[in-house]
């Protein structure tokens, strides 16, 4: 695997408030990483270093194994941004602003731009300030794909779309990403658009990226485990369980993450009986926020 | 509590201006006190008065933006409380102003206390005006006040004028204070308003649109990323420089004219900033393919340079050209050095102002402006001390190779700033 992005020890500081602290994270060729945490949890700060836009404190940020200061201009060229607030330029036309952009790409593809804007339903005509939130996003997301990127950075790109357009615009856009081989990360608050598109999963608290997972890995392993016939407390530590709930001799608790151990086997070995229900990856999201805090 | 709250808010949003015209003020107070005989005239009172309600007006205009504002914050229609409260700040800071800019000058020269009432009368028509409920209505009494001046300057129609400054400023404040007593469709109009001032460039949006239809770009620069077409095409210069020079022409020679040309030339520049505070986070998309921070910032730089000395030279040719055209006197050497002095002063301090937040007062933000204020309060000073005893083209040359060095130090201030501080 050739990681295209690598964070290493990364911080950053806002006044006296620790946004990112020493943070690691590697994203690799055509993976596409769907970046979730709370309000205020970092994300668009984490973005905007990648994008360069915020200078960390401390730590190093490669692209393609190197730094931005390395990185050749045809390089710059094939990131495609979506900041989290919309394309501004109000006075332009849809077609204005496409063309206004082209000419800060060199490899801008009209052709495909064309494409894009048909397929999303643009008009060409309408000015952008009379575009509704949706629209604005979508135009920024053509934008950004119509140099045929192969990284892709997307803050929350579809907080405006309704829920079918959300679903039908995000499917399309993987798709596109899927021909072009793009890596796309992308941060969201709807765990049901990760789940739909992405392969692998980051969750940012505390300045960390505390879980970063293979969604099919992820799905497999997680769940809601209650174990009954419990006398010793401390048999339960060899268990990979968090956010554990006792009450007389049955404890209930989840699997947060992927594990190597063979829990069922252990379980049965100490006597215990269990009973196992697979979780979302929602309710997932909320006790891994639940055991973060 | 909530009178003060309102109060700082409004001082916050002109924070970066107010500096510009208090400096001016002093400076033009100051010229008038040493122009002024002993033995006062009616004409010269008059007059003395004018140049006294100039800082008065800018001032209400500016506090006028921030009324605006929270005017369309929805209590404005429904909590009367808030509605009070937020005219009795816009009161209570135009009196301050009359106050500060006024008071002590009327106690020096010794003209009579009555005279006070006209900076107030059209301070008051000048912040209320502003925030009409459509935008006719806001350009009738945006000009109204410097209508009223060049009737107030005269003799003969000073006290009509007068009476009529207190017919406007009473009926606005009654409309204020009691917006039903006055129409029933207020709530609508002023909901209107509301939605319109939730998009306050929506008229420069509209120019702008206009405008672009006849933009091609066959080679985009950051030009239309930070600004609009209008304010690159210099429509702003040609505005002020028609405006100024019909202010020349109809005031002949009088002490408020030069004033008014100093704010205009500001006022040609300063746009250009405050649009692209407004809009550099548009080059957030595109930033990354710059080839560094420093290249960027430079890009910027350079860009917003050559707006304002585009406009400047268009103000400039236009504005001598109708002074030469319609006016016997020259315009007086001081003023076109203390002109040659705001625009080099612009040109090297320019850089500071990309880092600037114009909408908040925080120690940079002062630090910024006590800076500024220091570059021209020196420059004007010495200006005015040496003009007689200096050659006016070592003076050309000297102030030119000092902005240069001042210019040089800001630059590489800024282009040492982390980018995030600049885009924000």
């Amino acid at each position: 695997m050739t990681a295209i992005v690598e964070v290493t020890n990364l911080d950053k500081r806002y006044a006296k408030h620790d946004v990112l602290t020493t943070l690691n994270f590697t994203i690799n060729r055509g993976d596409v990483v769907g970046l979730l945490g709370k309000n205020g949890a970092g994300k668009s700060t984490l973005l905007e270093c990648l994008m360069n836009l915020k200078e960390p404190n401390s730590g190093s940020i490669k692209l393609w194994g190197k730094t931005w200061q390395t990185l050749t201009q045809a390089e710059r060229e094939r990131i495609g941004f979506v900041a989290q607030s919309s394309a501004g330029y109000n006075w332009m036309k849809v077609s204005q602003y496409l063309d206004y952009m082209s000419h800060f790409f060199e490899h801008w593809d009209h052709t495909y731009c064309d494409q894009l804007v048909e397929k999303w339903q643009l008009d060409e005509n309408q000015y952008i300030d009379q575009l509704s939130g949706g629209q604005k996003q979508i135009l920024d997301v053509v934008q950004a794909l119509s140099i045929k990127p192969e990284l892709l950075v997307l803050d929350e790109p579809v907080a405006h779309l309704d829920p079918n357009m959300r679903r039908q615009f995000l499917s399309e856009l993987m798709e596109l990403c899927c021909e072009q081989n793009t890596t796309v990360i992308f941060s969201t608050h709807i765990v049901s658009d990760l789940e739909r598109i992405a392969n692998k999963v980051a969750i940012l608290m505390s300045g960390k990226i505390i879980h970063h997972h293979d969604l099919d890995d992820l799905k497999n392993a997680i769940g809601k485990v209650s174990l009954s016939g419990v006398t010793n407390a401390q048999d339960l530590e060899m268990l990979p369980l968090s956010n554990t709930i006792s009450q007389q001799d049955t404890v209930t608790g989840f699997i947060l993450e992927p594990s190597t151990l063979d829990w069922q086997n252990v379980v049965k070995d100490l006597g215990l009986s269990y009973r196992y229900s697979a979780i979302n990856l929602e309710d997932w999201y909320l006790e891994v926020a639940k055991h973060a805090y | 509590m909530h009178i003060k709250y309102h109060c700082v808010y409004i001082v916050q949003r002109s924070f970066f201006v107010l500096p510009f015209i208090i400096l001016l003020a002093l400076v033009f107070n100051w010229v008038l006190m040493r122009g002024l005989p002993e033995e006062l005239t009616t004409e010269l009172m008059l007059k003395a008065t004018t140049v006294l309600s100039l800082p008065v007006i800018f001032c209400a205009l500016l506090f006028g933006k921030g009324f605006h504002l929270l005017k369309s914050h929805f209590l404005w229609l429904q909590n009367i409380r808030f509605r009070h409260s937020l005219l009795h700040a816009c009161l209570i800071l135009v009196a301050l102003s009359v106050a500060i800019f006024c008071m002590p000058v009327i106690y020096l020269i010794g003209l009579p206390w009555f005279c006070l009432l006209a900076p107030l009368l059209f301070g008051i028509i000048g912040l209320l005006g502003v925030t009409a409920q459509s935008v006719v209505m806001s350009f009738f009494w945006l000009g109204l006040p410097f209508f009223m001046l060049i009737g107030f300057q005269h003799p003969a129609t000073w006290q009509a004028t007068i009476m009529l400054a207190i017919c406007s400023a009473s009926y606005l404040i009654f409309t204020a204070y009691f917006p039903n007593k006055i129409s029933t469709k207020t709530k609508n109009k002023a909901t209107n308003n509301r939605r319109r001032q939730l998009d306050n460039t929506w008229c420069n949006t509209q120019v702008a649109k206009f405008i672009g239809h006849f933009c091609h770009f066959k080679t985009a620069t950051l030009t239309h990323a930070m600004v609009y077409p209008q304010t690159k095409y210099g429509f702003l210069a040609i505005y002020f420089a028609i405006l100024s020079g019909i202010l020349f022409w109809l005031t002949q020679g009088s002490p408020a004219a030069p004033y008014l040309i100093l704010l205009f030339i500001f006022s040609c520049q300063f746009p250009i900033n405050h649009e692209t505070s407004l809009h550099k986070s548009q080059l957030r998309p595109i930033a990354h393919t710059f080839v560094s921070s420093q290249a960027l910032i430079r890009a910027l730089l350079v860009t917003t340079d050559l707006l304002a000395l585009r406009n400047i030279m268009i103000f400039s040719v236009l504005f001598y050209g109708l002074v030469n055209a319609f006016i016997e006197h020259p315009i007086p050497l001081f003023y076109a050095l203390a002109i040659w002095s705001f625009v080099l002063m612009y040109h090297s301090i320019h850089p500071l102002l990309l880092i600037a937040n114009f909408k908040k007062i925080t120690l940079s933000n002062s630090l910024i402006a006590v800076a500024i204020i220091a570059w021209q309060v020196l420059i004007l000073t010495l200006l005015s001390l040496y003009l007689p005893a200096i050659n006016v083209y070592v003076y050309l040359f000297a102030s030119l190779f000092l902005a240069l060095g001042v210019r040089f130090i800001t630059q590489r201030f800024i282009e040492k700033q982390p980018l995030e501080r600049v885009l924000t």
